[in-house]
């Protein structure tokens, strides 16, 4: 308990550069206490706002936000006073008072449009702590600024480094590299990105102001910092416009900290974090009404840029897009795509990612004479739930227009309102009439049976329309999506498996169906454990290793090594898909992943792409320098997967081609699987420079947990039957 | 002068042959005005009488492009109203190689039978486990086979499974196995000589028999409740109870049901000769089968679905539907006579040796020209040498020449299975494929096929072994 507080104390100092770790946290508290009076003022805040939020149970108490905005109130008042008892109770209060309009601000903004607090608590309270201080007229205003003679270096490296000091009221160049030593240690980008945005916001800065008062931009220089970091890395996913928005931002930070600064003078209020706060808050807000999907994008969640671009970059592989939604294909058998994604006739911005779907045969969508409903192909047939969520409106009561009718009056005609469990709206519309069979409220599941193909509303003749919207009003702005796991057929050729399809005008698809065998093989139930007889060249002799599913407490599944390197995993929409890995270097995981990181569960899948990490490659020192250097985000490796049924060992083979250009330099590697249809991963095989790993699976078991026995399948070899309990003495 | 000539032979009526029509007493034809014929010139564009010049009259007339298309119809009323549907191409109803190749293109696999049909499918290139084995009648050797095959073998009677256990043990080998089940629907016969009775507790029995084996698995339940069933509504009950047994012994042996094979039995446009109304008004359409079958089937699957169970695989056999309007059989008149009653007759060069189905079909025979004169009853008798060859008992056709051709429909099902080389060879069969391309598909037989397998004892070659006989009759003459 009292570790795990010190610990929430230390973080919630590292949360201020957007860097979550205790041990940073640790070495910025120590910092603070160059000048113990801040550094006092500061811990005093801090620890009163964690009592607080622990003693009124604030939720997600211990993310720290509750802390540091108390932590810097106390800070502030610090920086402002020599400690005495007045000035303790004002932070006490202050501290309390700050808890308190966090929590309040906290959940206001975050329904407004999902906008985190930043430290604008802090900016107010400490605004109102400062006006009540200045009635106090005994009250020793105690900091001289920037202590001239503190310089280290040349005077703009010392500039940058008071400046970013200033971030904890701590203008030195020491404080200022340590801080920035931090954030070097954490994320080499974001220390790039507070560079960047100093040097340019600096610029403008001066560009805008001729005669600026004193000490103004060590004290308010680090907005240009934080600005930077949270626009160009920790929203937003890096990239070159993300970083081209940063200067932007920037430049737009250097106008408020000249404007601010008139406009609060007149009251003595300093100026603070406020104009990057108001900054960051404005861009987001205003990005998050984007209605195209080109970049910059904007982060699913805030993360280190490594982490969101390693996101992005997969997401894009595998979703063709970041923040695409995935859905699975919404009726059985093969169906034409009528209109696609900006279609001509009525997929127009902001409806523009929509997907219509019929039937043709020979180019025709009716057989006979069009003349009645039921000689057209769709109409009638069922219609599925493409997605999990819960049913929120319904409305089947208008009747289908006769083939060649339309009805502009309600244009969506019969439709019903989907939910997503990820927050967004699917729409299914121009429903039969009578046709639906679940009721708002119901919770449906992909595949669901849910209504069936109509022809009301805006429709000239029978079809399903599908999409994704942001709101639950009918005709908001709609959302990119996909269809995951698809056969998309062609005319005259073999139809071909696509793990992410976003068909056109034209295309017949299919839901890849998922093979029963293959899905329940390779299912990983939470505790289900691999051991692994690993071998290869670095290891001296055959060794035991065990991966492990685990579940985080978001519900999130991973594949725990024994080593602690962990992968998350989805078995979501007809394939087995790794992400997200973590931990130490492992090779039993890395050649898991890559051999297996993306395995359809469907038969009809042959042959399919992917690009996992490069950091899953058994890379050298030099090579690991190489790739530091080139691809400081980190890069995805080139792979190409094969799929065959070997009838005659009756085993699935999947092979995978991986390559990776750095430079000039080209690494190859390749990855055979051998799935059992009985064992699930059975084999895994890799080939690098020269170089083999093996893995064969010794033994499958249940790992126990609180409450729940576990048990363990033995197996000294693994291609014979299993027998319980075999080897049991061996372990 | 030519050109009078000419006007005059077109103002000349053509000379049409003599009808004998009974007088009615006005009262209404209760088929309405009798109408005249309509004709076919051509099969997917080439034309009748080109085929008859080429590969000669009969011939049979398969169409890619119309067996494709059917396929894909009933594929589609099936797959796009239930997730999980494999269709087996039953080889009794047409196994000519090229058209099950077509269907197997389609990914249709093979439903087979006997032996033969087991052989057939393996020498066309299908693997063992894309085969469904029927049959009441599976000797031991191509049991065996089948078993190493991975064929999906439909077990019909207790003996067959003991011979297949005895296999399976002998392979060491773990076989999934499927059970032919016999009911009532409430609305067809119940075709009791197959399979295992579900009423009477016997197919449970088997399950728990089947559980209890070492070697056996199972994994399929099989019913097919008739043939030309014309009530949608059967297939709904037959789900319903297959599924209610499904779930039954799930739930008592703990077997995991994989799949469901419903047979056949769909109706095709044809009329039978038992019903009244035209087939166009009684045969329901595959959209209304698939529709009562895949209904009933997703509502009973939908808990299994919610357990985590895979819903099963919905098998269908479907023979008839697919095939028999993508076949035609093209016969020639070869005499006209008058019957003592008065009605006209006609000898045509096919009969019942080749179009087996006409016993309960009343196949459409469409003529190929436009025919002028009046329509009159008529009666199309066969080639053969025997008094029930009657192709049509009963068609309003204008009177016909010899040497015009009829085309008759529907003919694809059972046929080509079931013709008798009985008195004639047996004639072409060809396939119009893409880009009217005529492929003969089945050669027709000439003397040496038909007597390549029998073998003549030594004291047997020869007729007249003691020189030919005296000839009587020039004797008498």
């Amino acid at each position: 308990m009292k570790i795990q507080a010190i610990s929430v104390l230390a973080r919630s100092y590292s949360t201020i550069l957007f860097l979550d770790s205790p041990i940073v946290g640790s070495i910025i508290l120590g910092v603070t206490f160059l000048n113990p009076n801040i550094g006092f003022c500061g811990l005093l805040g801090a620890i009163v706002g964690l009592i607080v939020s622990h003693v009124f149970s604030f939720p997600n108490e211990k993310n720290g936000v509750y802390i540091f905005n108390s932590l810097l109130v106390g800070l502030s008042l610090g920086a402002f006073y020599q400690i005495n008892a007045y000035v303790v109770v004002l932070i006490v209060l202050g501290a309390i008072f700050t808890v308190f309009l966090t929590v309040a601000l906290q959940d206001g903004l975050w329904r407004l449009d999902r906008l985190p607090v930043l430290s604008l608590p802090f900016i107010v309270v400490s605004g109102l702590t400062a006006l009540v201080a200045q009635k106090y007229s005994t009250l020793n205003n105690f900091i001289d600024y920037v202590d001239a003679s503190a310089g280290m270096f040349i005077l703009p490296v010392d500039n940058f480094f008071i400046s970013l000091g200033s971030t904890f009221f701590t203008p030195h160049p020491l404080a200022g590299l340590l801080l920035f030593l931090c954030i070097v240690w954490t994320s080499r980008y974001l220390a790039l990105l507070a560079v960047i945005g100093y040097v340019f916001g600096q610029f403008i800065f001066t560009l805008l102001t001729d005669n600026p008062p004193p000490s103004l931009l060590a004290w308010t220089g680090f907005n240009f910092m934080l600005t930077a970091i949270a626009i160009g890395g920790i929203f937003v996913i890096p990239g070159y416009v993300a970083t081209l928005t940063v200067l932007l931002a920037v430049s737009f930070t250097a106008l408020l900290i000249v404007s601010m600064q008139g406009l609060l003078f007149v009251y003595g209020l300093p100026v603070l974090a406020l104009p990057f706060v108001m900054t960051v808050l404005i861009f987001l807000i205003a990005f998050r009404k984007r209605v195209g999907l080109s970049q910059p994008w904007l982060a699913p969640e805030p993360g280190l840029p490594e982490v969101n671009y390693e996101k992005a970059r997969l997401a894009r592989v595998r979703n063709g897009e970041v923040n695409s939604v995935a859905l699975l294909v919404p009726f059985m058998g093969q169906w034409n795509i009528y209109q696609g994604f900006n279609g001509a006739h009525t997929h127009q911005a902001p409806w523009q990612h929509a997907l219509d779907f019929y039937i043709t045969e020979d180019g025709r969508s009716f057989k006979n004479e069009a003349s009645q409903l039921k000689d057209f192909y769709c109409f009638g047939l069922p219609v599925l739930s493409p997605a999990h969520g819960q049913v929120i409106r319904t409305f089947d009561k208008l009747p289908d227009n006769t083939p060649g009718e339309v009805d502009v009056n309600n244009n969506w005609g019969n439709f019903i309102l989907i939910h997503l469990d990820t927050g967004l709206y699917v729409l299914l519309a121009h429903l039969s009439q009578n046709s639906i069979v679940v009721k708002e409220g119901d919770r449906v599941t992909p595949g669901k049976l849910i209504a069936a193909c109509g022809n009301s509303g805006r429709s000239p003749q029978p079809h399903l329309h599908l999409q994704v919207q942001r709101d639950p009003e009918l005709g908001s702005p709609t959302h990119p999506f996909h269809l995951a796991s698809v056969m998309r057929h062609h005319p005259d050729s073999a139809s071909e498996y696509m793990v992410v399809c976003r068909p056109d005008e034209g295309d017949r698809i299919e839901s890849a169906a998922d093979d029963e065998l293959l899905a329940t093989q390779l299912h990983l139930p939470v505790g289900r454990q691999l051991s692994f007889l690993l071998e290869g060249s670095g290891i001296e002799k055959p060794v035991r290793r065990d991966l492990q599913v685990e579940i985080t407490l978001l519900g999130q599944f991973r594949l725990t090594s024994d080593t602690e390197a962990s992968a998350a995993f989805e078995e979501n929409n007809g394939v087995l898909a790794f992400y997200d890995r973590k931990g130490p270097a492992d090779i039993l995981l890395d050649i898991f992943l890559l051999a297996n990181g993306l395995t359809p569960l469907t038969e009809s899948a042959h042959q399919w792409r992917d690009s996992p990490s490069a950091k899953l490659f058994p890379l050298g020192f030099s090579q690991k320098l190489l790739l530091a250097i080139f691809k400081p985000l980190g890069c995805g490796i080139d792979s190409l997967y094969q799929r065959s049924w070997d009838a005659e060992n009756r085993i699935w083979a999947q092979s995978g081609q991986h390559q990776l250009g750095i430079g000039t330099n080209l690494w190859r590697a390749e990855t055979e699987s051998v799935l059992d249809p009985e064992k699930g991963f059975r084999e895994i095989t890799l080939r690098f420079n020269n170089n083999r790993w093996h893995a064969k699976l010794v033994e499958i078991g249940l790992a126990s947990d609180r409450g729940i026995p576990g048990w363990n399948e033995q197996d000294g070899d693994v291609s014979a039957p299993v027998v319980k309990g075999k080897n049991e003495g061996a372990r | 002068m030519d050109e009078n000539n000419q006007m005059s032979d077109k103002n000349k009526k053509d000379w049409v042959k003599p009808t004998i029509t009974p007088l009615r007493s006005g009262l209404l034809n209760k088929f309405g005005k009798s109408q005249n014929v309509g004709w076919v010139e051509d099969i997917d564009g080439i034309p009748i009488t080109g085929l008859i010049e080429k590969y000669k009259s009969p011939l049979f007339v398969v169409s890619e492009k119309r067996l494709r298309s059917n396929f894909q119809r009933i594929n589609r009323a099936f797959t796009s109203r239930y997730p999980h549907v494999l269709f087996g191409w039953s080889y009794k109803t047409n196994y000519l190689g090229a058209v099950c190749n077509v269907l197997h293109q389609e990914g249709a696999w093979a439903e087979v039978v006997s032996e033969f049909e087991y052989h057939k499918a393996r020498s066309l290139g299908v693997p063992g486990h894309c085969i469904l084995f029927n049959g009441p009648f599976k000797n031991r050797t191509i049991l065996e086979q089948a078993v190493k095959e991975d064929a999906h073998i439909h077990v019909d009677h207790l003996d067959e499974l003991f011979a297949l256990e005895e296999i399976a043990q002998a392979a060491n080998k773990k076989v999934d196995i499927t059970i032919r089940l016999n009911f009532d629907t409430g609305y067809t016969e119940p075709w009791s000589r197959f399979g295992f009775n579900v009423e009477s507790g016997q197919a449970m029995d088997v399950a728990w028999r089947i559980h209890s084996s070492e070697n056996l698995n199972l994994t399929g339940l099989h019913s097919h409740i008739g043939t030309f069933v014309l009530e949608p509504k059967a297939y709904s009950n037959q789900v319903r109870i297959m599924c209610g047994f499904m779930d039954e012994i799930e739930r008592r042996t703990g077997s995991i049901i994989k799949y469901i094979d419903i047979g056949g039995g769909f109706a095709s446009l044809n009329a039978l000769q038992s019903i009244y109304l035209p087939p166009e008004q009684v045969v329901p359409s595959i959209e209304q089968y698939a529709e009562a079958v895949c209904d009933t089937l997703l509502e009973l699957t939908h808990e299994r679905e919610a357990r985590g169970v895979q819903r099963p695989v919905l098998v269908l056999e479907t023979g008839r539907a697919i095939v028999d309007d993508a076949e035609v059989l093209i016969s020639s008149v070869f005499a006209n006579k008058r019957l003592p009653d008065g009605r006209r007759a006609v000898v045509m060069d096919a009969g019942v040796n080749l179009l087996f189905t006409s016993f309960w079909y009343n196949h459409s025979a469409t003529p190929t020209r436009f025919l002028s004169g009046k329509p009159e009853e008529t009666v199309l008798y066969g080639p053969l040498c025997m008094n029930i060859d009657v192709m049509r008992n009963s068609v309003m056709l204008p009177p016909l020449d010899v040497g015009d051709a009829l085309v008759f429909g529907s003919v694809g099902a059972y046929n080509n299975t079931q013709w008798m080389q009985f008195i004639e060879y047996r004639p072409n069969v060809v396939m119009v494929q893409k880009d009217k391309i005529v492929s003969v598909i089945r050669k027709a037989e000439c003397l040496e096929d038909v007597t390549s397998l029998e073998s003549m004892p030594e004291t047997l070659k020869i007729p007249f072994p003691n020189g030919e006989p005296d000839n009587l009759l020039s004797k008498h003459t």
